[in-house]
């Protein structure tokens, strides 16, 4: 479906580097008309680096992006008054009250009188925010801050709007809100572009997402695809009696050479592929006892997004 | 790396086990638990590793800047000090003055020919004292010097009357001195001159007694000589001589004419006598031709003896005949005594001794001899006219002597004279000393400090307090607000929204403007209070509109400072703290609490373009002086260039994105 729309913006081989850190090497990507589309990496994997370009907040050091066919760089006010970003910290003026804050930004884009006051209203009462309307920022809890965030940047009726890790640090609850914000919007008909590292996140709301790591683009696809193609079989998850020593760790992943071996604490995530019958399984419990840990419990469960990430880069995504 | 890492940390335990082991009995001092708070919170400072080291560096700048500016052996700069010194001034040597005041090396003099134009370079900041030159008064006759003074800056404006004051007063004391110098230098001078004078006259008058007595003599003499005379003298006898010697020679042409006639006489007379001896011939002849002719008569008468008439007349005739023939030996004797008298005479003539000729001839040659003496008179009369020619060539130069030594005496007389006029003029400047009167001479200037504003210290202290309270505000205002604007994304957002950014810092800047006009206002209204109520007096010689334009233009200036900052800066600490690295060395420089004229001179054109100068400059100038912003182009230039180029350095730092 995505990939028949209308491609609205578009990356191409974008490269930035600081010093001798190369935080975007050759990255191509682009988005089409009401997408929700979801950049996924660990953290300084470069997925800022490469909104920031995006939206004109930082220059690449080679490549372009353009923006409804037009160039970024050329062009940068006319997209500006069609695009916006919800920045992961909150971008507003904390003494001021939450209509102040929406008016000031919505008057930036040269929105003016009732006009003004109108679309305060109706994102407010979007984001239920109503009753805080008048309450300065510096006073409303976490996530009615990251509320009024979204309603900043929504102030001048965006068609496309860049999300930056928009739900890091909330409770669930507010985590559901935010995602369903985000999926109204893309039934509003806006493109949406978001950063995140919860892939359940990205599974949940994207509807392709490309893996970032190392500033290298690893794959863009849907997650289903991501998930057939790099997922693996199954994935077999070992709790063992203490945190394995390093030397563990390399000898078991030469024993399933082929396989992806993640240690988290206690936890060991190992990829299964169909040559790994349940014969080898035991073989490999057997392995794991000899070397001198007991293994409290197993599961074995259906691949993620987050197996797909540990296959193509060989670590977990939350390191 | 990580094998080091764990290496550090398992050693760091291990000297924390051994400190806590040492330092638990510690445990029971009282207060043991204020030393570990305070140990957490040095723990804490050296966290912040920025704020750390902008600490220490603001220590370091700070007392570096102190050292640079007020460090080391450097002299003074020099005092701009306008002079109004009219050269009308009785008695006062303005030239002299002028020298004083430029040879103590502590001033920078500014002239003007009036008063009112050393008040006027005071106003323009060109000078800082103003030096007024008077008449002197009356009764001592001291000058009096008006001493202005810029008092709109109170620190300043101290130092520099007191340099001012202290150089005039040192001219005062070297008028003094010099004038005691110069009396006894000229008493001195006086009497050794006097003395020579005395010598050189009395020289003079013995080389003038000498030559006149000399002179007189001479004259004397010389007058006593008649030499014209002598030469009429002497012509007058050549001309005699000449006269003489010319009768002579006339009285011997006459001797010769009258020999010569002698000659012809006696010539003549020979003549004569031939001639009469002749005649005598002839008359003999004639008697014998007459006798003939009588015998031929008688005859004829015989024969004609028959005619009686013819006998009678022949009778007749013979008797004629006889008659004739008588009258014929009558002349003929009378012709023989005249023949003899002719004779006699030639013999008178011609005898050789007692002739006339022969005394004519003696005669003549006595002329001759007396011509010859003559001749020699002549000759002696010749020489003596030399003698008396030279003789008068010796006098002319005698008296041409004279001339000279009356010209000598003259210009004896001329230098007399000068002497003379010496004499007098030291004599006048005796005079002159003798009026200077002793107080006079202990201190011959009267010095009034005269304040060129009217204003008090509170007035010269308000529009610098305001101007550091602006800086401040508007400096650490900004660059907190902006860091913290930042920090939040606000400002990102503001960027990616479709107002330019020009109009982004435009409005930001001016709502700091208005912030710092506010706080403006409060003080000046304050001000107003205290001039309203107390006998304080503050003023606003520009009015409250230039006061308030002029805050605008400082304000714009500290704010763009304060962007400045931010460009460099993440938080508001750092931001305070890199705040204060500019403010405290600039309150240091500005002269807001030590004057610039007392920093190191090498620094002071720095000083000079300190944002803090120019805008206490500004303030101090719109609401002390009076001054219009007009006048103060080159401060406001000063203060808004480099802010232009902040902002539009800060509006274009993509980092700050």
């Amino acid at each position: 479906m995505a990939k028949e729309s209308k491609i609205v913006v578009s990356a191409e081989h974008i490269s930035k580097s600081y010093g001798s850190f190369k935080a975007l090497d050759d990255v191509s990507i682009s988005i089409s008309q009401n997408e929700v589309f979801g950049l996924l990496g660990p953290n300084g994997a470069g997925k800022s680096t490469l909104s920031k370009i995006m939206m004109g907040l930082l220059e690449c050091d080679s490549g372009s992006v353009s923006f409804f066919g037009k160039d970024l760089k050329k062009e940068h006010n006319s997209i500006k008054a069609r695009t916006s970003i919800v920045p992961q910290e909150i971008a507003a003026y904390y003494s001021f009250s939450v209509r102040q804050n929406l008016e000031y930004f919505g008057m930036l884009y040269g929105i003016k009188g009732r006009e003004l006051a109108r679309r305060a209203e109706v994102l407010m009462k979007w984001l239920a925010l109503e009753e805080f309307s008048e309450r300065k920022v510096e006073n409303l809890s976490g996530g009615y801050q990251r509320l009024l965030n979204i309603a900043c940047s929504m102030m001048h009726d965006p068609e496309i709007v860049f999300f930056d890790e928009p739900t890091v640090g909330l409770d669930p609850k507010m985590r559901k809100l935010f995602w369903e914000k985000i999926q109204e919007l893309k039934e509003d008909g806006k493109t949406v572009c978001l950063t995140t590292h919860y892939m359940d996140e990205a599974e949940h709301l994207c509807d392709r997402v490309g893996i970032i790591n190392q500033g290298k683009l690893l794959v863009c696809e849907e997650p289903k695809r991501l998930i057939e193609k790099y997922g693996g079989f199954k994935v077999l998850v070992l709790v063992i009696d203490k945190i394995p020593e390093q030397n563990f760790v390399e000898a078991l992943k030469k024993l399933m050479i082929g396989s992806e071996v993640t240690s988290l604490g206690n936890v060991l995530v190992i990829g299964l592929t169909q040559e790994h019958t349940m014969e080898k399984m035991s073989m490999l419990t057997d392995w794991i006892s000899g070397k001198g840990y007991d293994i409290k419990g197993s599961t074995l469960r259906e691949p993620e997004l987050e197996d797909v990430f540990i296959n193509l880069t060989g670590r977990k995504l939350k390191e | 790396m990580r094998m080091a890492a764990a290496q550090k940390e398992k050693a760091k335990k291990q000297a924390n086990g051994l400190l806590a082991g040492i330092f638990d009995p510690l445990d029971a001092i009282p207060g043991i638990q204020v030393l570990k708070i305070a140990l957490k919170e040095l723990n804490l400072i050296k966290s912040q590793k920025a704020g750390l080291l902008t600490a220490f560096t603001l220590a370091v700048v700070v007392m570096g800047t102190l050292a640079l500016a007020f460090g080391g052996n450097y002299t003074f700069n020099k005092v701009d000090v306008a002079i109004f010194a009219p050269k009308t001034i009785q008695d006062f040597d303005t030239a002299d003055f002028m020298k004083s005041l430029k040879d103590s090396n502590m001033v920078n003099i500014h002239s003007y020919n009036s008063k009112e134009k050393v008040i006027d370079s005071i106003k323009r900041r060109e000078s800082k004292v103003g030096i007024v030159i008077n008449n002197p008064e009356p009764i001592n006759k001291k000058y009096v010097i008006d001493l202005y003074y810029d008092n709109s800056s109170m620190m300043s404006s101290s130092i520099f009357f007191e340099v001012a004051k202290s150089q005039v007063q040192n001219i005062s004391f070297s008028m003094s001195q010099k004038l005691l110098k110069d009396i006894w230098e000229r008493l001195g001078e006086i009497n050794s001159k006097l003395g020579t004078e005395v010598s050189r006259i009395d020289d003079f008058l013995a080389r003038l007694d000498e030559s006149g007595a000399r002179l007189e003599s001479l004259e004397q003499d010389l007058n006593a000589l008649d030499i014209e005379d002598a030469k009429g003298a002497l012509s007058r006898q050549g001309g005699k001589i000449t006269e003489f010697g010319s009768k002579i020679s006339e009285f011997e042409a006459e001797l010769d004419s009258f020999t010569s006639t002698v000659n012809e006489i006696r010539q003549k007379a020979t003549a004569s006598r031939e001639k009469i001896k002749s005649y005598r011939d002839e008359i003999s002849a004639t008697n014998s031709e007459l006798d003939s002719y009588t015998a031929q008569l008688q005859q004829a008468r015989d024969g004609l003896a028959d005619v009686p008439a013819a006998s009678a007349q022949i009778d007749q005739a013979i008797a004629s005949i006889s008659g004739v023939k008588a009258r014929l030996s009558s002349a003929d004797s009378e012709l023989a005594q005249t023949q003899q008298e002719l004779l006699d005479l030639e013999n008178q003539i011609s005898e050789p001794e007692s002739g006339v000729l022969a005394k004519l001839q003696k005669n003549r040659q006595e002329l001759q001899a007396i011509s010859v003496d003559i001749a020699g008179t002549r000759s002696d009369l010749n020489s003596m006219e030399t003698f008396v020619q030279k003789l008068d060539d010796t006098m002319q130069e005698v008296k041409s002597l004279i001339a000279t030594s009356k010209e000598q005496k003259a210009d004896i007389s001329e230098k007399l004279n000068e002497s003379k006029a010496m004499i007098n003029s030291f004599m006048e400047s005796l005079g002159e000393l003798s009026k200077v009167s002793p107080d006079f001479l202990a201190d011959p200037l009267i010095l009034n400090k005269i304040p060129v504003f009217n204003v008090e210290k509170l007035g010269v202290i308000a529009p610098i307090a305001l101007v550091i309270l602006l800086m401040l505000t508007t400096m650490l205002l900004t660059g907190v607000s902006f860091v913290d604007e930042r920090n939040q994304g606000a400002y990102s957002r503001t960027l990616l929204s479709t107002t330019p950014k020009v109009f982004v810092f435009a409005g930001k800047i001016l709502g700091q403007i208005l912030f710092a006009l506010m706080q403006a206002v409060i003080i000046i209204a304050l001000l107003a209070l205290v001039n309203q109520f107390t006998d304080i007096k503050v003023t606003i010689a520009s009015g409250i509109v230039g006061t308030l334009l002029g805050i605008c233009i400082i304000s714009f200036a500290f704010i763009c400072w304060g962007l400045l900052i931010t460009n460099f800066t993440r938080n508001q600490g750092t931001t305070i703290l890199i705040s204060l690295l500019l403010i405290i060395p600039m309150l240091f420089l500005s002269g807001a609490i030590i004057p610039i004229e007392l920093i190191n001179p090498a620094i002071q054109s720095f000083s000079q373009m300190l944002p803090l100068t120019s805008a206490i400059i500004i303030v101090s100038e719109i609401m002390v002086k009076g001054t219009s912003l007009l006048g103060l182009i080159p401060e406001i230039l000063i203060l808004v260039v480099p802010a232009i180029a902040i902002l539009a350095a800060t509006i274009m730092n993509k980092k700050l994105k």
